[in-house]
């Protein structure tokens, strides 16, 4: 055991050791999920430079909690922040003018189309820029709630959490979310002419 | 339409097994529900096929470096906190030595002749104060001693001594503890001519109306004798 000025120097000496146990565990960890933060992000602020600044604040804020977090699943913990973080500021920022009333827990809608439309004719013909285009269509709180869900594939009460509704509302938005979603890949597969009218009409 | 909500939770596994299975019956019964379960695990699937990762190397670094900066404040902060009161007290010691060392510097410096004339609260001394700094020899048998005196300088003891020989009268004045003499030995005080020297750890003056080679003369006599 060193003398109060050993330990001292010994401090001193550590100050500027190149890494830090927090900063080493933070980083391996981080790194894993960076490329589904960045993809969230940039799904939700459809801009890459919005995204990168998001996903940015987002690590910065989880390391500096990272003392707090519990251990359990690291990815969901940091998409709550990043989710948090964009609708507490980009969201309010970008006034999108997103629809409480839509949040209506039975306003619930099929996500099947009225007509005949096989669904393999109509995805198997999308292509990827499609369906990110069509997701972008979809108001944010559904777009985030689909994102989190079918991307991400967090369960109902871990996006409760993340964005700070209740699960019935989780579960209305996924439900409004998939069938704005099915309606404008439906949409885009008639313009380029993977369907026909008659086949989307039955 | 609630059931509509709950064949989503079945499409995501979000229902336990028994729940799952009153669910799957129902379905087989209404047709309606088999095309939205199947529309839904399509859609699922497509979203998963087609929402793929996106490069982001440059944020990751970006993210990186920002930690780093952050971590190596933290440590500095961490640093200070935790030694701050050493910090403190270290910084304290400094001054003090400081402080110390310049006012032992300021023992060892000599007297400017020009602040001697302003000295105020002169005391007396006996006639035998002239001991003190060995001239007894010059007191006795060549000068006359007309007053001794004592006063600070600078908060150091300053002898005054009012000397007369068969010239006239003049002043010698006495610090003990000078090393060397700071600026010119033969100066001008107050109109009269004044010549400062070290000699053996004390510094003298001596000032008269007399010319520069007489009180140098004075001077050799007072260095005689010590």
């Amino acid at each position: 055991m060193g003398t109060p000025t050993s330990t001292g120097m010994l401090s001193a000496v550590m100050l500027f050791r190149r890494g830090d146990p927090k900063r080493e565990r933070f980083e391996r960890l981080a790194e894993q999920v960076f490329p589904s933060l960045f993809g969230t992000a940039l799904r939700l602020t459809r801009d890459r430079e919005d995204a990168s600044d998001l996903t940015q604040e987002a690590v910065i804020r989880a390391y500096e909690a990272f003392d707090r977090f519990d251990g359990r699943n690291f990815k969901a913990w940091m998409l709550r922040i990043l989710t948090n973080l964009y609708i507490n500021r980009y969201r309010q920022r970008k006034r999108e003018g997103l629809t409480e009333s839509l949040d209506d827990e039975y306003a619930a809608e099929p996500v099947a189309a009225e007509g005949n439309t096989p669904d393999r004719l109509l995805f198997d013909n999308l292509v990827g820029a499609e369906v990110e285009e069509a997701l972008g269509k979809v108001p944010a709180d559904f777009r985030m709630t689909v994102l989190l869900s079918d991307v991400e594939g967090m369960t109902y009460e871990e996006i409760a959490e993340a964005t700070n509704v209740p699960i019935g509302t989780v579960r209305s938005r996924l439900a409004r979310g998939r069938a704005i979603l099915r309606r404008e890949l439906e949409r885009y597969a008639l313009e380029r002419g993977y369907i026909r009218k008659e086949e989307q009409l039955g | 339409m609630s059931e509509y909500l709950d064949i989503h939770a079945v499409a995501d596994g979000q229902v336990g097994p028994e729940e799952a299975q009153a669910f799957r019956e129902q379905i087989n019964r209404e047709p309606h529900l088999q095309r939205e379960l199947d529309a839904i695990v399509s859609l699922k699937s497509t979203i998963q096929q087609h929402c793929k990762g996106v490069p982001c190397e440059e944020t990751w670094k970006s993210c990186q470096s920002r930690l780093a900066s952050i971590e190596k404040a933290d440590r500095v902060n961490g640093f200070v906190a935790k030694y701050s009161w050493q910090l403190c007290g270290s910084l304290v010691v400094c001054i003090l030595m400081a402080g110390a060392w310049s006012r032992m510097g300021n023992q060892s410096r000599s007297i400017d002749p020009s602040q001697v004339p302003n000295i105020a609260g002169f005391s007396a001394l006996p006639n035998s104060a002239g001991n003190e700094y060995g001239f007894q020899k010059y007191l006795r048998d060549t000068w006359r001693l007309n007053g001794a005196y004592r006063s600070q300088v600078n908060g150091r003891e300053l002898v005054c001594y009012d000397l007369e020989d068969g010239i006239g009268r003049f002043a010698l004045y006495a610090v003990a503890g000078v090393d060397q003499v700071e600026g010119a030995c033969h100066r001008k005080v107050q109109g009269m001519n004044c010549y400062n020297w070290v000699h053996n750890g004390v510094q003298f003056m001596v000032m008269s109306d007399r010319d520069h080679t007489e009180l140098e003369a004075i001077a050799a006599k007072v260095n005689s004798q010590r």
